[in-house]
């Protein structure tokens, strides 16, 4: 089975999923390992404990097409808002935005 | 009829809504170590539209909780002090500068101000500020847009047109129309309601942060172009503004090392707009 790693708020979690990421508290207190398997119990003690974003495992169903359509509508969305000319700051934030962008939806 | 100028601006800063009492003292005490959790409630519980906003709120954010939260005091020791500041404080906001059914669209204004708070609130965290200020500041940003649409709904809408048919940013198409733009408007405004002065700088340095020079100005200007560039309200004709290589350089920021906190930016700010019915 083909899995990626997603980010959600808690309130967006499906029990059932498991951990990508070890969780820390605000404080930086671990709290759940990776690897852990979320129930409601567990999630009802990340949002108490004030987490507010959880990288989890989720299965790809994409296949090859869909995930190609996904690249070049993201390196589109990129290039049309970074439109026009700017500082050598914005233009590495440019490249940083777009390595993320590819690489989140490899 | 040529729209206000700037100077007359104050007269119009009538017409707005006041901040509500409470919010006004969660922003002071923002910095307050000796507020105390009682103190805090005490003070929601006297705006009952407020605490039932926050219950609303605390009760989406926390959909997974195993029984419901019915108070005030209740909802911060079980989600957190910072946690319910800061949903209060977008809340009475939101709810309070509505501008529902008119041209200019109040509710994507606050998804943007809620996509910089959440950045800065991020960015404060990796550069020593701090980050509770710092949501706040970038909350109201861009409130002086609400003063100029409030001082003079026919000029900003024709603003927005402006900006919209030329591509031009909009603080060049409120510099054509009205003289002077939002930034100058929302200092004026923060100078009336007396907002604490590293939020007064941030609200007048978010575009064009090196002649102010302030820490909270470079930080809301940083996370005003991040929130942009992450497409956080994802506004049909987003334009990442231009970034100052000096802000950028003086809070110590490297965006490379910082890619590692957009997956995380982006779920908490899904989260927040969840709270917020955003």
């Amino acid at each position: 089975m083909k899995v990626r790693t997603l980010h959600f708020a808690p309130a967006r979690v499906t029990p059932g999923m498991k951990l990508a990421k070890a969780v820390s508290d605000r404080d930086g207190h671990a709290l759940l390992a990776s690897g852990t398997a979320l129930d409601a119990e567990i999630l009802d003690r990340l949002i108490r404990r004030g987490v507010e974003s959880v990288a989890v495992l989720v299965e790809d169903l994409r296949d090859e097409e869909t995930i190609a359509t996904e690249l070049r509508l993201a390196e589109e969305r990129v290039a049309a808002i970074f439109r026009g000319l700017g500082s050598t700051a914005r233009a590495v934030l440019h490249s940083a935005i777009l390595n993320y962008r590819l690489e989140s939806l490899k | 009829m040529s729209p206000p100028g700037l100077d007359e601006l104050s007269f119009h800063a009538e017409a707005l809504p006041s901040l509500p009492e409470v919010v006004n003292y969660l922003i002071r005490s923002l910095k307050d170590d000796g507020a105390d959790v009682d103190t805090i409630a005490n003070h929601i519980n006297s705006d009952p539209a407020i605490t039932a906003r926050l219950l609303a709120a605390a009760n989406s954010v926390g959909s997974g909780l195993s029984s419901r939260i019915h108070s005030a005091k209740q909802a911060f020791i079980v989600l957190g002090v910072d946690r319910i500041v800061s949903i209060i404080l977008a809340s009475a906001l939101i709810h309070r500068f509505d501008t529902g059914g008119s041209a200019f669209d109040a509710r994507m204004l606050w998804r943007h101000s809620l996509g910089v708070a959440n950045c800065a609130r991020v960015l404060a965290g990796q550069t020593g500020l701090d980050p509770d200020v710092a949501f706040t500041a970038g909350l109201l940003h861009d409130i002086g847009q609400l003063l100029m649409y409030t001082a003079s709904p026919i000029d900003y809408v024709q603003t927005l047109e402006l900006r919209r048919d030329t591509d031009i940013s909009i603080v060049s198409a409120e510099q054509a129309i009205f003289g002077y733009d939002h930034t100058q408007a929302g200092r004026a405004l923060a100078q009336t309601w007396k907002l604490p002065i590293a939020i007064e700088e941030a609200i007048c340095a978010h575009h064009d942060p090196d002649d102010v020079g302030s820490e909270m100005g470079n930080l809301i200007h940083v996370s005003e172009v991040l929130s942009h560039a992450l497409d956080l309200g994802e506004q049909p004709n987003n334009l990442v503004p231009d970034l100052s290589e000096l802000a950028c350089a003086n809070l110590g920021l490297s965006w490379p090392k910082l890619t590692g906190h957009f997956a995380e930016i982006e779920a908490r700010y899904d989260g927040l707009c969840l709270a917020l019915g955003l």
